[in-house]
């Protein structure tokens, strides 16, 4: 046998023993299996999901006869039950699964780069000032319980919906981490293949990046494997004592108007444990159906890591070699960080809508529901009492039909989710007769109009005034040669409605602005 | 005072100050809304709770005292089953116990306070349905039996915590080559257990134990919320749902100053037990 091909057997028969390592860690495997699982749930959860998990039923009428009020326990119908408010408790958690999972990665991307940055920088110049900085920062972010700090930093960072929330998860927990990693790579600085390295002349970046970053990778994913069912506990903390992504049932203010935006339309599982409390005694399936699943979604991060750290273990019987090991965990590292760019991607994308995202949607519910309806008026509605103050509270599209019916389509929260189609005799302000059919081309965006209001009465209302309500309203009338919008101001109860009219195709000031008492 | 230990003083003080700082300025940001006022050293120092009736200083000394008694409670029930059941796994020949108490352990680091919570008065419902006997309160504030399904939720966590931790660190010692050459010379098990294996694992363990202590810190406002325990974490959490701040504020600044003093003794201990060794 030639040495070249006693070598090549050598790399065949470690590289299937690795394999068989993997395959009966069992750990290893069962960690990644639930943790595959999740990904296809978040995937395809509403392609399984078997009903609409947004509607909610007063009563609960089944296909042989009988009914009952919500919640229901689990039968052949609802096979985990309904909660509260009658809605299918699969479908919401199926549904729940990718905002969940988005978050738990963003969460844990944000985690993991401020751990890993600082951790590196203080570990690399250790015992120096910078050091010593970074040890006093994560000190004084360690200093205060993880579930306080989230509190704190959600409410906060209240206006900005699951950014702010995703923020207020990333900011806290990292402390830990990034001590691990700095004493992790003080330990591998003093490696004598780093010291090796050095005495050829490597300069630091390079040192840090091909030697101290690639030894650091396995202990570190085990580490973000656990910290990702910590983000994930803190989320069902958060959820159970009634705050959850871009939404609160908890805290409201005197006047029973919600303090934090609430907004659980988007099914999310630390939403589900919301006032699970409640029902802990009476219908057990409402608490204890999405506490499961939190449980079983930690125990797989946590056996994953457990696997991992299995598998790093020079002395232990499931040891792979360290060349494999470094493959693998650099291709779940990728991985990792590809899930979490196409989670947000699609999270986002899928619940909120742009005006014209909405308009689209409402004429496809037209184009079924209420076909040759024309465009006749489009509000869109910003409230101190929204759900997400920064976002319209609602965007709501006007079609007439033959008869002069109105059918509405509206969209709460500009959330993809939250729609409403009714059909209407007349609305409010809306003189049907009075209105042309609305050609949208090249109209400009509603916040160029309000922007212009704005500057035009001062944005008061929205900044200072306790209790207002901001509508842009785009309608072409009758006489008038093109659209325009209308933006009207309304403060306290009693104080004067101000109105703006703007150009809706130059956004430019229309028609001077009219003041009513 | 030697000089490590004003460091590591000097350490916890400064990590004290700045989340302090940290803290006062996230509740100023969560009170720039205009429902929720203002809030300054002077509201924090000599304001009024309209809600208690008391001072703030008062209110948060009754709470913080409460949340004191069940923590303490906790932590010692987590550390006496975590360090026995640690030992015992380490000690232990028998894979299948040695599975079996491992699997219970992660199953207990993955299950959230809360639900251990809500298991263990669901449990007593359960009972108390089944035979009419009340073997426990399920809510409430009392240091007497009202403590014990609290101490048990908020210990369960921590518990897993230091069971691993003692595991691991008695494993890593038990095989190193000092105990092998002492089990070689024919020292007494026993012996070789208490002057090689503990001195060594000590700082190990304690660590864990601290680690197990910042858990149940964390978890601390959960509990309290479920059994209605009238402490520090639930006035927390109230104090923020009312706009309370200033009060919400003072609170997280004991628990900070709890965090440092925590951090300033383990460091201390630390270092006293790497320098015997």
């Amino acid at each position: 046998m030639t040495p070249a091909r006693t070598r090549a057997d050598a790399r065949v028969r470690l590289r299937s023993g690795d394999v068989w390592r993997f395959l009966t860690n069992v750990p290893l495997v069962l960690g990644a299996s639930g943790i595959l699982a999740m990904g296809v749930i978040a995937l395809f959860g509403p392609q399984l999901a078997p009903s609409d998990p947004h509607a909610q039923r007063v009563v609960i009428f089944y296909p042989d006869g009988t009914f009952a009020s919500p919640p229901t326990p689990p039968d052949r119908y609802n096979p985990l039950g309904t909660d509260p408010i009658g809605r299918d408790q699969l479908s919401r958690l199926l549904w729940g699964a990718r905002l969940t999972v988005t978050i738990i990665l963003l969460g844990l991307l944000g985690r993991g780069l401020l751990a890993l940055l600082l951790g590196v920088l203080a570990g690399w110049r250790s015992h120096t000032w910078i050091d010593e900085a970074i040890r006093h920062v994560t000190n004084a972010v360690g200093g205060v319980p993880q579930l306080m700090l989230a509190l704190l930093l959600v409410i906060a960072l209240q206006d900005h919906g699951v950014i702010g929330f995703v923020l207020a998860l990333a900011l806290v927990g990292w402390a830990d981490l990034a001590r691990f990693v700095r004493s992790e790579v003080i330990r591998i600085a003093d490696a004598p293949h780093v010291h090796a390295a050095r005495a050829l002349g490597a300069n630091g970046a390079h040192v840090v990046r091909t030697h101290v970053l690639r030894d650091l990778t396995p202990q570190l994913l085990g580490l973000l494997a656990i910290e990702a069912g910590s983000v994930l506990l803190l989320l069902a903390e958060l959820g159970f004592i009634g705050m959850f992504i871009s939404g609160g049932v908890f805290f409201t203010s005197d006047s029973g108007a919600p303090v934090l935006p609430v907004r659980d339309r988007a099914p999310e599982w630390g939403q589900m444990l919301a006032g699970a409390r409640n029902y802990a005694f009476s219908h057990q399936y409402v608490a204890f159906v999405p506490g499961l699943v939190v449980v079983g979604a930690v125990l797989a991060f946590n056996l994953f890591a457990e696997g991992l750290r299995a598998a790093s273990d020079p002395f232990g019987s499931r040891r792979v070699s360290p060349r494999t090991l470094g493959r693998v965990v650099r291709a779940l590292a990728l991985a990792g960080v590809v899930a979490c760019l196409a989670f947000a991607y699609l999270a986002v994308r899928s619940t909120s809508l742009s005006f014209s995202e909405g308009l689209g949607r409402a004429q496809d519910t037209v184009a079924q529901a209420f076909p040759g309806g024309k465009l006749v008026a489009a509000v869109v509605r910003l409230s101190s009492s929204s759900h997400a103050l920064a976002q319209p509270e609602r965007l709501t599209y006007y079609f007439v039909g033959d008869g002069s019916q109105l059918f509405r389509v509206s969209f709460l929260d500009g959330d993809a989710n939250a729609i409403d189609a009714k059909l209407f005799a007349n609305e409010d302000d809306l003189v049907v007769d009075a209105l042309h059919p609305l050609d949208t081309a090249g109209i400009v965006d509603w916040e160029v109009a309000l922007r212009l209001a704005e500057d035009r009465v001062g944005s008061r209302f929205r900044s200072q005034a306790p209790s207002y309500r901001v509508r842009v309203l785009l309608t072409h009338e009758v006489g008038a040669d093109r659209p325009s919008y209308r933006v009207q101001y309304t403060g306290n109860v009693g104080a004067p409605v101000v109105e703006v009219r703007v150009d809706a195709l130059t956004g430019g000031p229309g028609v001077a602005p009219t003041r009513q008492p | 005072m030697r000089p490590q230990t004003t460091l590591v003083a000097l350490r916890a003080l400064s990590a004290f100050v700045l989340t302090s700082l940290l803290v006062v300025w996230l509740c100023d940001l969560t009170l720039s809304g205009a429902q929720l006022g203002g809030l300054g050293i002077g509201v924090l120092l000599r304001g009024v709770d309209p809600f208690r009736g008391q001072t703030l200083l008062e209110a948060t000394a009754v709470s913080v005292a409460r949340s004191g008694a069940l923590l303490a409670t906790a932590l010692a029930v987590a550390t006496a089953v975590g360090i026995a059941a640690g030992a015992a796994y380490a000690f232990s020949s028998r894979r299948i116990v040695r599975a079996a108490a491992w699997s219970v352990g992660t199953v207990g680091v993955s299950l959230p306070s809360f639900f251990w919570a809500m298991l263990l008065q669901l449990l007593i419902v359960f009972v108390y349905a089944r035979t009419e006997t009340r073997i426990l309160p399920t809510a409430g504030f009392g240091l007497d039996d009202h403590l014990v399904l609290p101490a048990v939720a908020l210990a369960a966590r921590p518990a897993a915590y230091v069971f691993r931790t003692t595991a691991t660190a008695l494993e890593n010692v038990r095989h190193g080559d000092y105990v092998r050459t002492a089990h070689a010379k024919g020292l007494p098990a026993s012996h070789v257990a208490r002057s090689h294996v503990l001195p060594n694992a000590a700082p190990a363990i304690l660590s864990g134990v601290v680690l197990g202590g910042r858990i149940a810190l964390s978890s601390l406002a959960i509990i309290e919320y479920v059994f209605s325990w009238n402490g520090a974490g639930f006035a927390f959490i109230h104090a923020l749902a009312n706009g309370r701040t200033a009060f919400a504020a003072l609170v997280a600044l004991v628990f900070a100053l709890l965090f440092a003093v925590l951090t300033f003794g383990t460091d201390a201990l630390s270092n006293r037990l790497e320098a015997r060794r």
